[in-house]
């Protein structure tokens, strides 16, 4: 296991490229763009990060804050000549904040609500329809990702239907898991979230296959256990690639006139996944569109339950941007690949305006269209 | 330069009670973030370790006039400053706290509140960032067409308070010449709208006023359509002069381009997308030395062995130009209707022709407007190799343009490598872009050197005639050239300072108010 | 020796004994104020002298250009001195290579753009645009027409300036396209109406005479129809240098009786080279065709542009408005026999004229009034002593 510390210094010289920089992605950073906050850019941020670390500023709490406020979308990064990982060396920062007991309250809490809702989750896991037809044998693991088990059960009950179609009686959900352990890696907790991952690992012995609906635990799994030291055998994708790759035996048929496609960051600049998930929803609708900014360029929806909670503006104003966006367009149907993004983007913060785009998961998408076509 | 307690903890308190917790703070961080702006210099001097240079007091955020107006009413009643903040995008110093006090960023004043798509106007909050505005406009079909390298770091009223140009300024003008009307606060606390059709003599005096009359809250922009098309051609012309001809042949014709870009011999070597393929190890390593991307290991090792003397790498630089005969590089881009374009395009060719240009590949004016922003990247490696790297743009009526050139260049030379380009031309004359890199002892030493060389060169372009800045305004950097520029103006600017901002509280000390 | 003997001495010793006048017909180009003396300095070193000679006697100065304008002048108490700029007609110097020229402020329009031609150069706008006023007067109280789409307000034909302030001093803004140096002081005094300051010398931007200028008629079935096209032509990049549109009254005091109907129309002078001329006016018609309109013979439009140019006065009264705003107010002039036209257009505002005697567009809402509170103050920041009458009274 590698400290913290030691991963800011393989981030060296981007913080001082950062520091140097006249702030040429700062427009495509949601954080600072809703807060307004010098602070809050990338390159202030890793200007921050670099003084901490050469010692030139002290580690406080107050001198830690800043390190937190970035969702890890890295939109930066594509404005980057450069390619800085801004968000990897930011969450090393938050790591060796967290190390030293300086993070914020918020993101103590949300490492307290990851063990505080195992339960919930199981519960809700058990009530969800697919749970009856789970099968006990098989290689592949399906792991619908705790905001679809919490909030949208019907997209896990829609990957089974089409799991059915394929006659891919196999598929199954791993015992003992209801989270990737995301959340742990996000606030901060690395080494909570090393022994999670411990613990996932032994559930998942004898698959094969992840199949994960949840585009940040994909990315987890699929690139970023590596960087942290944890290596496993798992051929790791998401449900969305998991269906393109059966497309011509699924054949859906189109159940909308028209959608937008919103593009996950973990699935799109995390794993420069883009176009299948977007062939599979354009054989659900007639006409599927892009946002102006998409693909790589896709703004993130805000979502980050810690930084949720400590800047509820950073999410109101994605929402109410991505949403007017659709609004302007005349189109109220937008297509997620994120459980993540399609609950940020839904659910209305105090004050924020009223949603009337509909808001659909990717699965939940084709799973209409093959009923449709059942019909 | 860090001096602290300017504002009493009775005015800390009664600022306190203006905004809720979020949007003030004097946290450290927020300290360090507000206490600079883009100013070379105060890079210079964060490389030796100095990362606060103009450390404010505090910082707001407000998302109202009416806690703007409040602020300032605070702030008369307190005696303390209040220095407008926009992007920090600025590069001389115009943003910042330079004896302490209240930084007032804009940016939560971030909205497109109006926008008519019959008359091309649009109102807009001054905080907004420039891409995001621009992008706003284009998901609607409209552009601004302003198009600064600064364009993702700067605001809309950060352009206006410094009479910003952007990449396409022969066809879009200048932001003054998109201004519709501003909504300003003064130092009064005084809010009124100004408009061309009413008070362009107001207008005039609110543009380019750096903050220290009052605050650009919003302003109606004038807009155009997206342009239906875009094209870009490529030229070698044989020197600056017979480029700078063809230059004022186009404009002088009543031709509007949206793209006119002239490099001098030096900067065709640096930024020409066949720079690279050249065998010299020189222009490899000069090649290096401004594109960040290519052989980042070699541009570090040849940095600090070339920059020692940067006077002879200057003269080199010219020489190995003026060996190979690459001549100058020259971009014109049009844009608009289809037949239209192509018909500039077409006239501006012949022009060119005339001026004994060559057509190069299209791809090179593309190859431009694809990394038309990069330029700014690499500025930090240049940072990080111990050199430092400014700009300075300057304007002349084009008979005295080929001596402000020569003569800038000269000042400059002696202790700096200068690459030039001219890339804002009128009928009536010019602007010179010229780069300057060069490396001190230390940061004593980098800091004497780099206001030695911007003493010399502002001197310099005085005598020749030039105007001390066409878009990057004045700051503190270039305040004491304001009496060389503006003579008795003086007089004239400091009693528009008496009538918008009688208690002296707005930005001080910039302009050379 | 009397005050005004007193007085006549000082001003001859500045201007010479033979540059000013008592006399009851010189003074009486100042209608309406009788300045005690009239004064015709040679230059802004003489003006500048005369102002601190007002500042230290504590008297008014009036300013008077070509004597085109109606000046409202405020009536002081105490004496006034009436100051002629009609020496001051030289072109001091003209560089063909940036096109600029330096005049000073007492040249006449129409000498002035005659000089030009002998040189090839111009300034875009109409010789007889603006009769016999100086090119001062223009530049300090701008006329309504002084607009063209191509070039801008007739404030762009001024690169920089030479003023004589109202205390005395003599200011010279420095002369470059374009500056960020803070406001720009020398273009800030434009329009000032010699409030607080008096133009002596301006350095003015002209162009190549183009080897091509060409008018264009087009006839519409509605002023609607042909104020829709005009911003259309507007806003695709086409950029006369002359564009108006008139309804079915105006067109035939400018087109003349024809025989067929005219219900509204939209004229333009475009200027340039050739190939670039062709390419607008095919777009042009594109544009017309796509609002019904159609093109009229071109020596119509010779005749219409031989009409226009030389009768450019300003006859009716004129209110700026956005285009969105000019169209709605279009549809109260439902009365064809009252004659309505437009001018000064950009692509985002136009002037909408109507007769002299027609109920003013004022129901349409005015973005902006002048700021009078501003003048005010920079009255007694620049000119504590009130020296200079202005041609408009500040309150």
């Amino acid at each position: 296991m590698r400290s913290a510390d030691a991963t800011i210094n393989k981030h060296k010289r981007e913080l001082e490229l950062c520091t140097y920089c006249p702030k040429l992605c700062r427009h495509s950073c949601p954080v600072s763009n809703a807060t307004g906050r010098e602070t809050h850019t990338p390159q202030a941020k890793m200007q921050l990060l670099n003084h901490l670390q050469q010692g030139s500023v002290e580690w406080t709490r107050e001198t830690a804050r800043p390190l937190f406020a970035c969702l890890e979308c890295k939109n930066c990064t594509t404005y980057c000549d450069h390619g800085n990982d801004v968000a990897g060396a930011l969450a090393a920062g938050k790591a060796a904040a967290s190390e030293r007991g300086l993070q914020p309250i918020e993101y103590t809490q949300a490492v307290r609500d990851y063990r505080l809702r195992e339960t919930r989750l199981r519960n809700a896991l058990q009530r969800t329809a697919a749970a009856s037809e789970m099968a006990t044998r098989g290689r592949i693991a399906y792991l619908p990702g705790c905001d679809n088990i919490e909030f949208f059960p019907e997209t896990i009950s829609d990957a089974f239907s089409i799991f059915r179609r394929l006659d891919l009686r196999f598929v199954r959900m791993p015992s003992g898991i209801t989270c990737g352990g995301h959340p742990l890696w996000a606030a901060g907790a690395w080494s909570a979230a090393h022994v999670e991952t411990e613990r996932l690992l032994e559930h998942l012995s004898g698959f094969s296959t992840l199949v994960m609906g949840c585009a940040p635990c994909t990315d987890l799994w699929r690139r970023r256990l590596e960087e942290h030291g944890i290596s496993h055998q798992l051929d790791v994708i998401h449900t969305s690639e998991f269906f393109f790759t059966h497309l011509e035996r699924l054949k859906p048929r189109s159940v909308r006139r028209a959608a937008l496609f919103h593009d996950s960051c973990s699935l799109g600049r995390g794993l420069g996944v883009y176009d299948p998930p977007r062939r599979v929803a354009s054989r659900c609708v007639e006409h599927l569109g892009e946002f102006f900014h998409h693909r790589d360029r896709s703004p993130c929806c805000g979502a980050d339950p810690a930084l949720d909670a400590a800047m509820p503006e950073v999410r109101a104003k994605q929402r109410t941007e991505r949403l007017g966006e659709a609004s302007r367009y005349g189109i109220d149907t937008v297509v997620t690949t994120c459980a993540r993004c399609r609950r940020s983007l839904s659910r209305s913060a105090a004050g924020d305006q009223r949603n009337t785009v509909d808001l659909v998961d990717l699965t939940n998408l084709l799973a209409e269209a093959l009923h449709t076509e059942n019909r | 330069m860090n001096q602290q307690a300017a504002i009493t903890s009775a005015a800390q308190r009664a600022i306190a009670a203006l905004f809720p917790s979020d949007r003030i703070s004097a946290d450290l961080p927020d300290r360090i973030a507000y206490s600079r702006d883009l100013w070379p210099r105060t890079l210079i001097g964060l490389r030796e370790g100095q990362h606060r240079p103009f450390e404010p007091d505090t910082v707001v955020w407000p998302v109202s006039l009416d806690e703007l107006r409040a602020l300032i009413e605070v702030s008369i009643e307190h005696r303390f400053a209040l220095i407008p903040f926009g992007g920090g995008s600025g590069v001389c110093g115009g943003a910042v706290a330079q004896n302490g006090g209240v930084i007032v960023d804009l940016k939560r004043l971030d909205q497109i509140t109006q926008l008519c798509d019959v008359n091309l106007l649009a109102d807009v909050q001054a905080g907004i960032i420039g891409q995001t505005l621009e992008d706003q406009l284009n998901v609607r079909g409209l552009t601004l067409g302003h198009f600064p390298s600064s364009i993702r770091c700067s605001t809309l009223g950060g352009w206006l308070a410094t009479r910003s140009a952007g990449q396409c300024s022969s066809r879009y003008g200048k932001i003054e010449d998109m201004v519709d009307s501003v909504g300003f606060i003064d130092g009064t606390a005084r809010y009124r709208r100004v408009d061309r059709a009413n008070n362009r003599q107001q207008l005039e005096a609110i543009i380019g006023s750096e903050g220290v009359f009052g605050f650009i809250t919003d302003a109606t922009m004038r807009l155009a359509h997206l342009p239906q098309t875009r094209m870009f051609l490529a030229y070698r012309v044989p020197s600056v002069e017979r480029g700078c001809e063809a230059l004022r042949r186009i404009l002088q014709a009543g031709l509007r381009p949206a793209v006119l870009r002239l490099y001098d011999e030096l900067d065709t070597l640096l930024s020409s997308p066949a720079g690279d393929r050249s065998p010299s190890a020189l222009s490899r390593a000069t090649h290096a030395l401004t594109h960040g991307g290519a052989g980042k290991a070699l541009q570090n090792r040849l940095l600090s062995t070339a920059l020692r003397k940067a006077g002879n790498l200057s003269r080199i630089g010219a020489n190995l130009a003026d060996r190979l005969r690459r001549g100058c590089l020259m971009i014109v881009g049009v844009e608009g209707d289809r037949a239209l374009a192509e018909a500039e395009a077409a006239y501006c060719h012949e022009q060119i022709i005339c001026c004994e240009g060559d057509r190069l590949d299209d791809e090179i004016g593309i190859s431009w407007f694809e990394n038309r922003y990069g330029v700014s990247f690499k500025m930090s490696p240049l940072f990080m190799a111990n050199a430092f790297v400014d700009t300075m743009e300057v304007a002349a009526p084009w008979h005295k343009l080929m001596r402000v050139y020569r003569d800038v260049h000269q000042a400059l030379s002696a202790d700096a490598l200068v690459l030039a380009h001219f890339s804002h031309a009128y009928t009536d004359g010019c602007s010179i872009y010229f780069t300057f890199v060069s490396r001190g002892s230390d940061r004593t030493g980098a800091q004497a050197l780099y206001d030695r060389l911007w003493q010399s060169a502002l001197a310099a372009a005085d005598t020749a005639g030039a105007a001390v800045s066409h878009h990057h305004g004045i700051g503190l950097a270039k305040a004491e050239f304001m009496k060389a520029e503006h003579g008795h103006g003086m007089t004239t600017l400091r009693a528009l300072k008496t009538v918008f901002d009688p208690h002296g509280i707005m930005n001080p000390g910039k302009l050379g108010l | 020796m009397s005050p005004e003997t007193d007085l006549s001495t000082e001003v001859a010793a500045i201007v010479g004994a033979t540059h000013l006048s008592s006399l009851e017909s010189d003074r009486a180009e100042f209608s309406g104020l009788d300045p005690a003396l009239v004064v015709w300095p040679k230059d802004g070193a003489e003006i500048a002298a005369i102002l601190r000679l007002a500042n230290r006697r504590r008297i008014h100065i009036a300013v008077r250009g070509g004597g085109t304008g109606s000046p409202c002048w405020r009536r002081p108490s105490s004496p006034v001195l009436g100051l002629s700029t009609r020496r001051m007609i030289n072109i001091v110097e003209l560089d063909s290579t940036s096109g600029t020229v330096i005049v000073q402020a007492g040249i006449r329009w129409s000498k002035l753009c005659d000089a030009l031609e002998q040189h090839g150069l111009w300034t875009g706008l109409p010789r007889d645009a603006f009769g016999e006023a100086t090119i001062g007067g223009l530049l300090a109280d701008p006329p309504a027409n002084a607009h063209s789409p191509s070039f801008g307000p007739l404030s762009e034909l001024c690169v920089s300036t030479t003023v004589a302030c109202a205390d005395g001093s003599l200011l010279r803004s420095r002369t470059a396209p374009r500056r960020a140096v803070g406001p720009d002081v020398g273009r800030m005094l434009l329009g000032d109406r010699a409030n607080v300051a008096i133009l002596t010398e301006l350095v003015l931007r002209t162009r190549q005479r183009p080897a091509l200028i060409v008018p264009a008629l087009q006839l519409f079935p509605t002023l609607r129809d042909a104020l829709t096209a005009a911003r259309a032509i507007l806003q695709i990049g086409v950029r006369p240098t002359m564009l108006r549109v008139a309804n079915q009254a105006q067109a035939a005091r400018e087109i003349g009786p024809q025989n067929f109907s005219i219900p509204a129309v939209v004229g333009l002078e475009l200027a340039g080279p050739q190939k670039m001329i062709d390419r607008a006016l095919d777009k042009i018609d594109e544009i017309a065709a796509q609002h019904s309109g159609q093109t009229l013979p071109a020596d119509l439009a010779a005749d219409w542009y031989e009409r226009t140019c030389s009768e450019y006065a300003l006859d009716g009264h004129s209110t700026r408005l956005s285009h969105r705003e000019a169209l709605a107010a279009i549809g109260r002039f439902t009365d064809a026999g009252r004659r309505v036209w437009l001018d000064q257009f950009d692509a985002h505002r136009v002037n909408l004229w109507t007769e002299s005697d027609e109920p003013t567009v004022d129901a349409v809402a005015m973005r902006g009034s002048r700021d009078d509170h501003w003048l005010a103050a920079i009255k007694a920041a620049l000119d504590p002593h009130q020296v200079l009458l202005g041609a408009q009274s500040i309150e």
